[in-house]
């Protein structure tokens, strides 16, 4: 429903992507977010028992210390005065006391461990989920609102779980403690002290709702935060090249303040529960007094005063866990507001799924076939529509057409990046469909147009292209890419870092970078899309050369403007208004004088005037 | 200690908040007092006076007594709730402020996911501190000082033994806090590295998945996010520890009270009641309970100093590059720039740019060309003064860049950035990006000089149109239309486009560069590119090459005279071969 409403909306994607991301499915209520996050913990029951156990233990060797010590103050020393008896005593008393220490501490040891890794364990099921995400995904969805989910929600569980358990334990023992000696005292004045139970249950869960939606509002918005900051560091540049400081100050304070706002509607709407459990504990006692004192008037045979004194502690001591089971139910649905967000992860649709059973070609020749292939980003909106095309085996191909034709888009649909509509794409005579998605790729090297790297040396990103190549391999690939010589000028050489905006080297030589790393993967398939736009055309002419070995028994495909870079190519394929408009060799395209040899005479059109002047 | 109060100087404003929140709290406790006494006269005088409307007016009484304490308790929580998030907020701007006057120098030391988990994570942890722990630290060295008083009332001798262990376990406290401050750095350098790898692996979705290394970035995360698994872990379990510890120490005393006092009663010279070694240990107890509490309230703040310290991280980075102390301000530029044996060089590597002089006229249009790594863009970038150079000057209309203001400087000088980052929004934010005030009109404006109306108008929702972060779901070329428009709008007097064509085809290439040359206006235009037909059309060429000019002149006269310049036309057109 949501994503309809998205794709409803017009959207454009030539070169990138489809908004599916971002529109996180709702899972049908906050139970089902309880009843998952329960099957994670499912998984710790033995660890989580053993806790319980050492909680018990603790409780009763607590209950049983003042009795120990009050018996051997009453016997040894006020009745007859046994020095030597009472230490024994108080040895028995210090025995209880090491033992309750190590039984909290055991307790606290197991509950620590098994909610850390249960996190852990969430956050690595999280990122699973984010690297089987098709791209479409990262192109709405905010990336400081999903580390967020990673993160700050997942937290909120930890929290609630950490600090609840052994709470909600020793919590319920001593309110079913106080419950039995309370009725076997006496049933009237028991029912009188949980008189205020009703509007207590009724006060907690309704408040626990509130929170809950509160606590939804507020993570939100902490995720809003964290998209805030992240783009604004991303983009601080830019913003200072624009003297636009105060304005990007204006519009983050403006987040910060929603922030701030939700918090504070969080946290003291949850803030609520611990007044009013004392309240309500006033309350009780204060029924426990005003029954107690007409039932001592009425019938004073049965009720005394003393009787009211005892009922007037147990008041107290029955409130004291409930004060503290409620407040851990606050913080639990804290948790189910974060795990619902972090749920929405795990719960987004794979738009790009790995086939029942994919196939793993053995020795792939690198045979690329489009039949009749129609593909839109949005629908209505065809990016590409009726393409076909065939390159052999170690046939280089030149995708040329206007900026926004879609010559990127053919890229992305042979990488499975994206899934075609119609139409049929085949490597080998396979459909890329039924080929295991790390084997096509595999296959594939793609020289991206804005190169990424990683923060780590050259060498670690340079290995990314190959891991475990070795030494002289990674050498061989910078060289022939002509990137070595400036990574030797480089004072760390290849040890050199690259910072994630990092100065320190040029986007031309991030380019011959980027190449370097697809040359040491050396794959089947060649992509090189816009590969060199930044690098100046001798460094390029130098290095065409070393393209064009690397090209040898490769089927390649090149995008590029400058067309000297592609002219040599076995088959250009003219794309124009979302289709093929002209296929052939240069000469041929040239000959025919379409579109192409418009393109190509414009491009150099003015240059002839200047042409005799050289030689 | 004093990098400590820096931050929570951030309380200053709200400190009405939280003196007035602290009164309440006293006031919520004497109430809460009040009720065991309304209790106890009810038992000594109601009930046995034998009045039932006096016994329901007792029970009334501590009703009431129950709802003031309610009101006074919730108002106090809240104004301490006000008061720390109202702190953090601050603390968040300020922190946000203090990035954006970070220089290109500091920017490039810092990673994103640092800078989330700082103006976030750790301002919530400083945050936790003052709420829940800031009072507690108050109350319980209150009530500790209260129960060592009421014991050296009881027994004087017994009291001494309390007053030296009570102290040297607060001692210890420090000890351990100093010890474990560091584990919870570690906990947040930890966080740190979760976040980078997780933020590195979005932003790089794309190149996970060209190059298939789902599996190896999982391992990666997998080896950060153990890191930080076994570290919270240790901290947790150790924290864990602690409290039993704690209670453990306080119940050992007790027995040393007991054992002691035992002596004491039995031994005949001194004589103590049953009743005040009783009263002993039970006050024994009652100061550990504070006791505890301080143990784990130092825990709480040992955690917070950590924060404090990466947080001053960033609020005390003097920023390399400011205002001048009397900035000269300009309200436009007559467009003349001068290079007067510039040199630069970032960091400790090898020069980027060697002893550069170069003068460029008012409203001259310079091409720069060169090859990859030759300094083009690290020449640009000195103008507006993104970075400083390591020698030699930079004169503006004849200033030094460093005596203007960098209002004047940004404000009149726009370089569109090689690296076209766009913001999530309408094309039109982003266009309107260069100047907030423009009108619809002048967007459009901009946006057919930058040839961007035209794919703009093909879209249903046309300027409306959203983008995702970093402009995700537009083609590069279609990202570097937008960015020149975006510089167009900002009307500099000096407008330099660093090789952001790079995308773009010819014929659209040569359309923008007209346009900007067609526009009447005056203007120092500043081209670098790679391709020739870009650049042809300049008043005069530069050719630069390993940070050095080599020669400068008209395409006709380069291509005349200029080795490098015909080598670089003859690779990009092949007919003139």
């Amino acid at each position: 429903m949501a994503q309809d409403r998205v794709a409803d909306k017009k959207k454009l994607r030539p070169g990138g992507g489809h908004g599916h991301g971002g529109n996180f499915e709702k899972p049908k209520n906050s139970r089902a977010a309880g009843r998952r996050l329960w099957i994670y913990i499912k998984g710790y029951t033995p660890i989580l028992t053993l806790a319980i156990i050492f909680i018990i233990v603790g409780v009763l060797l607590r209950v049983a210390a003042p009795t120990v010590m009050g018996n051997a103050i009453t016997e040894h020393l006020e009745r007859n005065l046994d020095l030597p008896a009472f230490t024994r005593e108080l040895g028995i008393l210090l025995g209880i006391y090491l033992g309750m220490f190590a039984a909290n501490a055991i307790s606290s040891i197991l509950v620590a461990y098994a909610s850390n890794k249960l996190i852990y364990h969430m956050r690595e099921d999280g990122f699973a989920k984010l690297q089987r995400l098709s791209l479409s995904y990262y192109d709405s969805a905010g990336v400081g609102d999903i580390i967020s989910r990673m993160t700050n929600d997942i937290e909120t569980i930890y929290n609630a779980f950490s600090n609840g358990f052994s709470q909600v334990i020793s919590g319920m023992l001593s309110l079913i403690g106080t419950l039995i000696a309370m009725f076997a005292l006496n049933i009237s004045l028991s029912f009188a002290v949980l008189a205020v139970i009703p509007i207590v249950l009724v006060f907690v869960v309704s408040l626990g709702k509130r929170v809950r939606i509160k606590a939804q509002a507020n993570q939100k918005q902490v995720g809003r935060l964290n998209t805030a900051i992240e783009e604004s560091v991303e983009g601080m540049k830019v913003i200072q090249t624009f003297n636009r400081e105060e304005e990007s100050y204006k519009s983050f304070d403006k987040t910060n303040e929603e922030t701030r706002e939700a918090a504070i509607a969080f946290f003291s709407e949850s803030f609520k529960m611990m007044p009013m459990m004392t309240f309500m504990n006033g309350l009780s006692l204060a029924i426990v007094i005003g029954l107690g004192g007409i039932l001592v008037i009425k019938n004073p045979s049965i009720y005394s005063i003393g009787l009211i004194s005892a009922f007037i502690m147990y008041a107290r001591q029955f409130f004291e866990p409930i004060r503290q089971v409620a407040n851990i139910y606050n913080m639990y649905q804290s948790a189910l507001a974060g795990a619902e967000r972090f749920f929405q992860i795990i719960d987004s649709e794979e738009m790009i799924k790995e086939p029942a059973e994919p196939f793993i070609p053995t020795d792939p020749k690198g045979t690329v076939e489009f039949r009749d292939v129609s593909f839109s980003y949005v629908r209505d909106k065809p990016v590409l529509e009726h393409i076909s095309l065939e390159a052999k085996s170690g046939m280089t191909t030149a995708i040329v057409g206007p900026t926004g034709a879609g010559k990127t888009t053919i890229i992305n649909l042979l990488n499975r990046f994206y899934d075609i509509e119609s139409g049929e794409i085949l490597i080998d005579g396979k459909n890329i469909k039924e080929y295991s998605l790390s084997s096509l790729r595999s296959m594939m090297g793609v020289v991206l147009q804005e190169p990424f790297f990683f923060a780590g040396t050259i060498r670690e990103n340079l290995m990314y292209g190959r891991l475990g190549a070795s030494e002289e391999e990674m050498i061989e690939a910078a060289k022939l890419a002509n990137a070595h010589h400036f990574i030797s000028c480089m004072p760390e050489g290849y040890e050199t870092p690259l910072t994630e905006r990092g100065m320190n080297i040029s986007q031309g030589e991030r380019q011959l970078l980027a190449i370097a790393r697809t040359i040491l993967a050396d794959p089947k398939i060649l992509i090189l899309d816009e590969a060199t736009s930044s690098i100046d055309s001798l460094t390029e002419s130098h290095i065409q050369q070393a393209m064009m070995n690397l090209m040898k028994g490769k089927t390649s495909f090149i995008i590029a403007h400058r067309l000297s870079t592609i002219k040599n190519a076995d088959n250009l394929l003219v794309i124009h208004n979302h289709t093929v408009i002209e296929q052939g060799t240069h000469t041929e395209l040239m000959a025919a004088e379409g579109f192409y040899s418009k393109l190509y005479t414009l491009q150099f059109e003015q240059n002839d005037v200047l042409e005799g002047m050289i030689s | 200690m004093n990098s400590f109060s820096s931050v929570f100087g951030f309380l200053k404003p709200y400190r009405g908040k939280m003196f007035g929140s602290f009164l309440l709290l006293i006031a919520s406790s004497l109430m809460i007092l009040l009720q065991p006494r309304i209790t106890q006269w009810a038992i000594d005088f109601g009930i046995p006076s034998g009045n039932i409307s006096h016994i329901i007016g007792y029970a009334f009484a501590i009703i009431i007594s129950a709802i003031l304490s309610l009101v006074v308790n919730y108002s106090s929580g809240v104004l301490l709730i006000q008061a720390s998030q109202y702190m953090s907020y601050d603390l968040r701007n300020a922190l946000f402020k203090r990035i954006s006057t970070f220089s290109f120098k500091d920017f490039d030391k810092w990673r994103t996911g640092e800078l989330i988990v700082r103006t976030n994570s750790d301002v919530n942890t400083v945050r936790m501190f003052i709420r829940m722990g800031f009072f507690m630290l108050i109350q319980s060295v209150l009530m500790l000082a209260g129960s060592l008083a009421s014991m050296f009332m009881i027994n004087t001798s017994m009291a001494w033994i309390m007053a030296i262990i009570m102290p040297s376990i607060v001692v210890l406290f420090f000890i351990i806090a100093k010890f474990i401050r560091p584990i919870f750095m570690k906990v947040r350098q930890a966080l740190d590295q979760v976040n980078n790898t997780l933020q590195e692996n979005l932003v790089g979705a794309k190149l996970v998945r060209a190059f298939s290394r789902q599996q190896e970035e999982q391992r990666k995360f997998e080896s950060k996010n153990s890191d930080y698994y076994k570290i919270s872990k240790k901290v947790s379990m150790l924290v864990g520890v602690m409290m039993p510890l704690l209670m453990m120490l306080g119940n050992l005393a007790v027995v040393v009270v007991l054992y002691s006092g035992g002596s004491q009663v039995a031994d005949p010279t001194i004589q103590m009641s049953l009743g005040s070694l009783v009263a002993f240990s039970n006050y024994t107890m009652t100061a550990f309970f504070p006791l505890i509490m301080l143990g784990m309230i130092l825990s709480f703040l040992a955690m917070a100093m950590a924060s404090v310290k990466r947080i001053n991280e960033i609020l005390l980075t003097e920023p390399a590059i400011k205002d001048p102390e009397n900035p000269l301000i300009l309200d436009s530029l007559e467009g003349s720039i001068e290079f007067d044996h510039v040199s630069h060089r970032y960091g400790e590597g090898e020069p980027v740019l060697k002893d550069l002089t170069l003068s460029i006229d008012p409203g001259e249009r310079l091409g720069i060309i060169g090859t990859t790594g030759s300094g083009k863009s690290s020449m640009v970038h000195l103008i507006p003064r993104f970075y400083d150079t390591a020698s030699g000057t930079v004169k503006i209309d004849g200033h030094d860049v460093r005596d203007l203001s960098l209002d004047t400087l940004r404000g009149r000088i726009t370089v569109a950035l090689q690296d076209t980052q766009l913001f999530s929004g309408t094309l039109a934010y982003n266009i309107r990006f260069g100047n907030p005030d423009a009108t619809d009109e002048q967007i459009r404006q901009a946006a057919q000089i930058a040839c961007a109306s035209e794919f703009i108008d093909e879209l249903e929702d046309g300027y409306d149109h959203k983008i995702g972060e970093r402009g995700q779901g537009l083609s590069g070329g279609q990202r570097q239309r937008l960015a020149i428009a975006r510089a167009v709008l900002s009307d500099p007097d000096i407008l330099i486009l660093d090789d952001v064509t790079s995308a773009l085809d010819t014929a659209t290439e040569s359309d923008i560069v007209s346009n900007l040359y067609k526009e009447s206006r005056k203007r120092t235009t500043i081209i670098i590119s790679q391709k020739i037909n870009t650049i042809k059309r300049a008043d005069r060429i530069l050719i630069l090459d390993q940070g050095e000019i080599v020669s400068t002149g008209t395409h006709a006269e380069l291509l005349r005279s200029c080795k490098i310049y015909q080598d670089i036309f003859e690779t990009q057109n092949p007919a003139a071969k």
